[in-house]
């Protein structure tokens, strides 16, 4: 039982670190908790649902399941990216030089319009992502991965690793770790801090929006309020790792999916929710600033 | 090359700087000293677009920079080596010279690292650290490592916020040659200092600014000559 879990847990995991490196970078650059960040990630599930609907509708699925299922993910990315930049661009730039409180409480608001906005449009009942994979997988230790979270592990593991090179290699990285650290100065140097933040939305929203369709693909049902939870949980994987760290919350992310399964599989199903929030207080009694982060001041 | 008029700067209600105006031609040192609180580093903020003036000219090769924002201002051809310095610290050595030439453009990798090594040669020390992180270095090296970082971008106009604080005298003799050589290869300086005697040697001109207005100007020699000057801040 104890790998199968591990399975479990391994790939719920990699879904929350997904989610939760969006609120840690927007948190290493503005200090801001982008509340409507798990919003972003519902959307991004929805998108997945329509696109991948209208490809099967098309034809284009049972033509190539593979070429559809990648197109729905590149346009449901891209769609999210471009929420994630209208919402910093309406709800969040205007404040930047307010009083810490009033970003917060226009990221509340944010989160609540894009709720209402969703359930309005789509429904309020659970929308149906099909099954598409077959029920096999490979058996290790007497538990099975399936082929779906095999795929999901690899893909936020490529991902991760993706983002990790990006941040430490490049040069737009670079402007983000400086921008992080000291706004005023990296804008200084020459650095475009407008942009900087742009694409720091775009990616996280984008991140946000892979783990929104892997989740309807995992559970197969979607509604208008998951943003909430999965917020909720992504944060405090955030906050494990130490928020604003990016191993933090690739790590938090992980283990705080583990610690859920194990929970789960070994003591009860009930408080499963529960245990995320025990973990984070253990963890935040011991080490306040989080796993992750050696100083206060240190981010990204 | 830099020419101020009539400039206004305020934190919310407190104005900081009431009506200023300096120039600073090509080739010049020009230092500008007053007491804490001033409005020295204001200026120096201002003129990198950090702070938008409320108002007034800044004129930076017969174009108007007031108003523009901090990256445009050094892609015109403006540095600044801020107070405290101000070195990101989680960055190597190397990453914080890097940055600093962000806004020259990434095709130009030639010409960035010839003037890494340029830096690395004014300043050896630099090159041993190289890998170090920025936060680590002590306060002389972090001072070494903003002046290189903000030659980095191979400005025509450096602003410096006052570069010897806190460095013991052989540093600051070392810093205040090194602003001489920069010098020496056409590049403008506006220099703030609490330092005056050293500043005024330095410099061909000066200004004097208290709450917010520019009260004495004139030479380097005319200032260090002037009473007021004299009893206010240089001791004597
Ligand atoms: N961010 C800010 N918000 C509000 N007031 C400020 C801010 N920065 C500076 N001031 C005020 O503006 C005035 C000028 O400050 P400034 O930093 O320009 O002085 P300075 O001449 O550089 O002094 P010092 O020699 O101590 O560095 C001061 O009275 C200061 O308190
Ligand atoms: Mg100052």
């Amino acid at each position: 039982m104890f790998f199968q879990q591990f399975i479990n847990g391994l790939t719920v995991g990699s879904v929350y670190a997904l989610i939760a490196l969006g609120y840690t970078m927007v948190y290493g650059i503005l200090e801001l908790i982008n509340f409507a960040h798990g919003e972003i990630y519902m959307l991004g599930a929805y998108l997945g649902i329509i696109f991948f609907g209208f490809f099967t509708l098309t034809g284009l699925t049972s033509y190539s399941l593979s070429l559809s299922l990648a197109l729905t993910i590149i346009l449901s990315t891209a769609f999210c990216s471009a929420y994630g930049m209208t919402v910093e661009r309406i709800a969040y730039r205007p404040l930047r030089n307010a009083p810490r409180l009033s970003p917060l409480i226009s990221a509340i608001g944010m989160s609540i319009f894009l709720q209402n906005y969703v359930m309005l449009t789509q429904g309020a009942t659970d929308k149906v992502f099909p099954h598409i994979f077959s029920t096999g997988g490979f058996t290790l230790f007497g538990a099975t991965a399936t082929h779906l979270q095999t795929v999901i592990i690899l893909f936020s593991l490529v991902l991760m690793v993706s983002l990790h090179l990006f941040i430490r290699r490049t040069r737009m990285g670079k402007a983000m770790r400086a921008t992080a650290q000291d706004r005023i100065m990296a804008s200084l140097v020459g650095i475009n801090v407008d942009t900087v933040i742009i694409v720091t939305f775009v990616i996280g929203s984008g991140l946000a929006a892979v783990a929104g369709i892997m989740v309807a693909m995992y559970y197969g049902l979607v509604n208008y309020s998951i943003g909430y939870m999965a917020g909720i949980k992504a944060f405090t994987a955030a906050v494990l790792g130490g928020i604003g760290s990016i191993p933090g919350a690739m790590f938090g992310g992980i283990l705080l999916g583990l610690v859920e399964s194990l929970g789960a599989g070994y003591i009860s199903t009930e408080y499963k929710d529960a245990y995320a929030f025990m973990v984070l207080i253990v963890i935040l009694l011991i080490r306040p600033s989080g796993i992750f982060k050696k100083s206060a001041e240190e981010k990204v | 090359m830099l020419s101020i008029r009539n400039l206004h700067t305020s934190y919310g209600l407190f104005e900081a700087l009431k009506g200023i105006s300096l120039e600073v031609n090509k080739g010049e040192i020009v230092c500008l000293i007053g007491s804490n609180g001033a409005g020295k580093s204001t200026t120096l903020m201002t003129i990198s677009g950090a702070i938008r003036p409320k108002e007034g000219d800044i004129i930076f090769d017969g174009a108007r920079i007031s108003g523009i924002k901090p990256d445009e201002i050094v892609r015109m051809g403006i540095s600044q080596v801020p107070e405290g310095r101000r070195i990101f610290p989680h960055l190597t050595v190397t990453e914080n010279l890097e940055i600093g030439a962000y806004s020259v453009t990434a095709r130009r990798q030639k010409e960035i690292s010839s003037r890494i090594k340029k830096i690395l040669d004014m300043f050896p020390v630099l090159g041993e650290r190289a890998r170090q992180p920025g936060g680590t270095l002590s306060g002389g090296e972090q001072q070494m490592l903003a002046i290189g970082r903000a030659l980095m971008s191979g400005p025509k106009m450096l602003l410096l916020d006052e570069p010897s604080l806190g460095l013991a005298p052989i540093m600051v003799s070392k810093v205040f040659k090194i602003i001489k050589e920069i010098n020496r290869e056409g590049v403008a300086i506006l220099l703030v200092e609490q330092n005056a005697h050293a500043a005024l040697h330095l410099s061909k001109r000066g200004y004097v600014i208290e709450n917010g207005r520019i009260t004495i100007s004139g030479t380097g020699d005319e200032l260090l000559g002037n009473d007021q000057v004299k009893k206010a801040y240089l001791g004597e």
